[in-house]
């Protein structure tokens, strides 16, 4: 079979779309999480004390910077999805004379929320973010919906989705939108 | 300043929206309805203004979105420290292989250009454009809500792009291309054509683009009371206006495409529809750069 030049360029276009697409799509790349470099990264952050002087437990795994990333860019997982920690499922079992056992309360990853957020720019004004369990006067409790006005893409708003959990919120200045605070509800 | 930044990135994305629906509806018209288009110079100007536009609204996308995502102004879109981070990012390699299918598709222009008809014709040259067309279809669902999709949103987020492309990217052919030429004969046999492929077209758009809807606002309370649900409003109103218009059009070729002595009410028509489409397109580009509803 005689091949024709514009048939070779067809074929040579198909091939490098896919290669193109596949690339894209992430295939063939190493999972940063496996990098030695973005552990001892992970290890480094201190969780940030909150204010009722509790020890602070992460409630999600901390975002890992990329080891060769040099911009204060958030680093989002390759991999797929991960779904926000859910509530406990409503249909619990009925109660009997020992109390079933509860799942503890897991407070706000305030580090790694506020690390994120500076990162993108939004607490230009707060060094730290503070945890508080009521909302404050002058401000709202931003709605997982009204993430809608951050400023973020896709990828970082997922990675704020699942930093916040179930259970915290950001807390916004009813008049200039801006982050002030992180809510903790258990 | 993130947010001078955020401005310009969707103006660019704006620009790179109406060069893909201009490139690859350009391309479809060529070769489904009208391959002797390709030899036209207004028909080929026509889609490799919307190559121009497609290539500077990806580039320029993908150095703005890594000033927006780093928090800096428009001007660090240049700086290599904000932009080689991206490459890290899944949405800095989408954008990347963005513009490299751009690229690609100069191959399908050139060849266009040199063989005109000829090329439109042919199987090879069909296939060639069109992976490199449905590759940078590929890549507008790769960022932004499409990737909290499963597997079936995705299938028709691309459905619906390339739906709109068709739609939309064939009626700015028509307008710029086809009418002017004032050739009945050409009029006689694409308009109906096109006619037909459009209403496909939109009955595909509406049903596609209802679950995507349904996918990502999720509840009346949600699209009317969070941005992402008022702009989909915005963008349902434009679209209910471009139907009505749309259907204007059709009347008048199925009634009087053989009977009338000029084609003025069409042009008319289909200038106000090709005006209110490109402005839904550049609704969609704030619309992919907002929070879904959900």
């Amino acid at each position: 079979m005689k091949l024709q030049r514009d048939q070779v360029v067809a074929a040579t276009l198909v091939g490098t779309v896919v290669v193109v697409l596949g690339f894209a799509s992430g295939i063939g790349r190493i999972p940063p999480a496996q990098s030695t470099v973005s552990q001892q990264d992970h290890h480094a952050q201190a969780p940030v004390p909150s204010p009722t002087g509790q020890p602070h437990q992460p409630a999600v795994p901390v975002p890992q910077p990329v080891a060769h990333n040099p911009a204060p860019m958030p680093h989002v997982p390759a991999g797929p999805h991960v779904p926000a920690p859910e509530r406990p499922h409503p249909t619990t079992p009925p109660p009997t004379t020992k109390p079933p056992a509860t799942e503890p309360h897991q407070p706000c990853d305030a580090g790694a929320i506020t690390k994120l957020l500076r990162q993108l720019g939004l607490l230009s004004l707060l060094d730290e973010l503070p945890v508080v369990h009521e909302l404050p006067a002058g401000t709202k409790k931003a709605e997982r919906l009204s993430l809608v006005e951050l400023p973020l893409l896709g990828d970082p708003l997922d990675l704020l989705d699942d930093l916040l959990g179930t259970t915290c919120s950001l807390v916004v200045d009813e008049k200039t939108d801006r982050v002030t605070a992180l809510l903790d509800t258990p | 300043m993130t947010e001078a930044a955020k401005s310009w990135f969707l103006f660019a994305r704006s620009f790179d929206y109406l060069g893909t629906t201009l490139f690859v509806g350009g391309l479809a018209f060529i070769a489904l309805l009208w391959p002797d288009g390709a030899d036209t110079a207004r028909a080929r100007r026509l889609i490799a203004f919307g190559w121009l536009c497609g290539f500077a609204g990806t580039v320029a996308s993908l150095a703005l979105n890594a000033a927006w995502v780093a928090g800096k102004p428009p001007s660090a879109a240049l700086d290599p420290s904000v932009l080689v981070p991206l490459f890290d990012a899944p949405f800095g390699r989408v954008w990347f292989a963005r513009a490299l299918l751009w690229l690609l598709a100069v191959v399908v222009l050139a060849d266009l250009s040199r063989r005109g008809a000829q090329a439109a014709t042919s199987w090879s040259w069909r296939v060639g454009a069109g992976v490199v067309a449905l590759g940078v279809l590929r890549t507008n669902g790769m960022t932004g809500h499409a990737l909290d999709l499963p597997g079936w949103g995705q299938a028709v987020v691309f459905v619906h792009l390339l739906v709109v492309c068709v739609w939309v990217g064939g009626l700015l052919v028509l307008l710029l291309a086809v009418l002017p030429a004032r050739d009945r004969d050409v009029l006689t046999a694409v308009l109906p054509r096109y006619s037909r492929l459009a209403m496909v077209s939109v009955a595909v758009l509406t049903v596609a683009g209802a679950l995507l809807a349904w996918r990502l606002v999720g509840s009346v309370n949600s699209l009317l009371h969070t941005g992402y649900g008022q702009l989909l409003l915005l963008k349902l109103g434009l679209f209910a206006v471009l139907l009505l218009l749309g259907l204007a059009s059709k009347t008048w070729v199925d009634r009087r495409l053989s009977v009338a002595p000029t084609t003025r009410a069409l042009a008319l028509s289909v200038t106000a529809e090709a005006v209110l489409a490109v402005a839904v397109l550049g609704v969609a580009a704030f619309l992919v750069t907002t929070g879904p509803g959900r």
